[in-house]
């Protein structure tokens, strides 16, 4: 899932990698919206209040919006500096795991902070949406830049749009029987039902468990930085093997 | 190409939005103290037969059964986030209150814990406008008009 990079990312790779982080984005967007009234996954929305707000003079919100936007921008800019700054054959899991990482680490320390110490404050609750969205920057930054653009997880506009033309394609036989184009579409849909999930199930967990719904996006994203580690494991596992077992056959040779 | 002023703008729009927020009054500040009732108005209304959008008593009587506020002359906003509504200077009943969003939201916490929100949609030195949905008979939004009561002036009325 985070191995690979570019065009070397497989189909599977790249919908494993955007089923999971597209659950874990609809999973923030909606608990975001029960909690703090305020949508953290995508920022279309945002520019429209940022106008609206300069338009009716409210300035303070208008700032609130536009440091807002901000931060979603700087967690799309450091995941992708995080990437371009260390793509080595030997670093790239760990340049791709550390997006996902402070992702994580962004996402607990909102819910600890909502468990603990959240006095509903409007300062407080500007500070955790900021947060929020840094963290949902950095999650589509690193998927749409490991994926070539292919796999953006946190919104859907432009996913609708790609959807409406896939489909509208499909309406000739000859881009029917395209693999490519049937594999782009079984990304997108696989995409949009699991945003959609991450939401429905986000919203039923918060009013069973609470802040406690951050552990489950947590484990979410762990499963996607645990999955890779553990293939990288296995493959040097292997490799060790084969290495052996050559050097037991050279000696056995030379007896 | 020159990148420096890209850069520049965008460093000095952060630069701005940051000394807006630290300078201008937020409203979880401005909101604090005394407000009036000055009007109750339908803002939208799925209803092609009204002829009047002012709310008359009767009908903000029927409003209010369904939700946590009520029909009260003044809300107190106190910084120790507790609604006080008044009726000549007696308090009704109190509520805890709390903005969220981008301070467009009043939140209203009733103390059998049910919640209402509220949508802020103007808030300045010397008057409040809220909004809220309803759906009672028709569907449509209610447009809350609030003016603040000086301090001084509310004192002396009390």
């Amino acid at each position: 899932m985070l191995r690979k990079y570019s065009n070397y990312r497989s189909f599977a790779d790249n919908i494993k990698l955007g089923a999971l982080t597209a659950f874990s984005a609809g999973m923030v967007n909606v608990i975001s919206v029960i909690v703090f009234f305020a949508f953290t996954s995508n920022v279309t929305g945002h520019y429209a209040i940022l106008a609206q707000e300069i338009a009716k003079g409210n300035w303070y919100q208008g700032a609130v919006v536009l440091i807002w936007i901000f931060l979603f921008f700087a967690g799309n800019f450091t995941s992708n500096c995080l990437i371009i700054h260390n793509n080595t054959p030997t670093g790239r899991y760990v340049a791709h795991a550390i997006p996902v990482f402070l992702e994580m680490a962004c996402l607990m320390f909102v819910g600890i902070y909502l468990q603990y110490f959240y006095t509903e404050s409007l300062k407080e609750t500007e500070f955790l949406v900021a947060a929020m969205l840094f963290a949902m920057g950095l999650q589509n930054g690193l998927t749409a830049s490991i994926s070539n653009g292919k796999v953006k997880t946190t919104h859907l506009t432009g996913l609708t749009t790609d959807l409406g033309i896939v489909f509208s394609m499909f309406t000739k036989k000859e881009f029917r029987n395209d693999k490519k184009l049937v594999e782009k579409a079984q990304l997108l849909l696989a995409i949009m039902f699991s945003y959609m999930a991450g939401g429905i199930i986000s919203g039923l967990l918060y009013y069973k468990i609470g802040n406690s719904t951050f552990i489950i996006i947590g484990m979410v994203l762990s499963v996607v930085l645990l999955y890779d580690y553990y293939k990288l494991q296995v493959t040097k596992f292997v490799q060790r093997r084969r290495m052996y077992s050559r050097r037991y056959a050279i000696s056995d040779r030379k007896f | 190409m020159k990148l420096w002023p890209i850069y520049l703008f965008f460093s000095l729009l952060l630069a701005l939005s940051a000394w807006m927020l630290m300078d201008t009054e937020s409203p979880e500040t401005l909101i604090l103290g005394d407000w009036e009732e000055v009007s109750w108005k339908y803002e939208k209304l799925n209803h092609d037969n009204v002829l009047d959008f002012d709310i008359d008593d009767f009908q903000k009587q029927e409003i209010c059964r369904n939700l946590v506020i009520h029909e009260a002359e003044t809300w107190r906003f106190g910084p120790d986030k507790t609604l006080s509504f008044l009726e000549e200077g007696v308090i009704k009943e109190d509520l805890k209150w709390n903005i969220k969003g981008r301070g467009n939201i009043l939140e209203l916490k009733h103390l059998n814990s049910m919640v209402e929100d509220y949508q802020v949609v103007g808030i300045s030195e010397d008057e409040l406008v809220v909004q809220f949905n309803f759906d009672l008979q028709v569907k449509g939004i209610v447009k809350m008009t609030f003016k603040r009561i000086p301090t001084k002036q509310y004192a002396q009325k009390i």
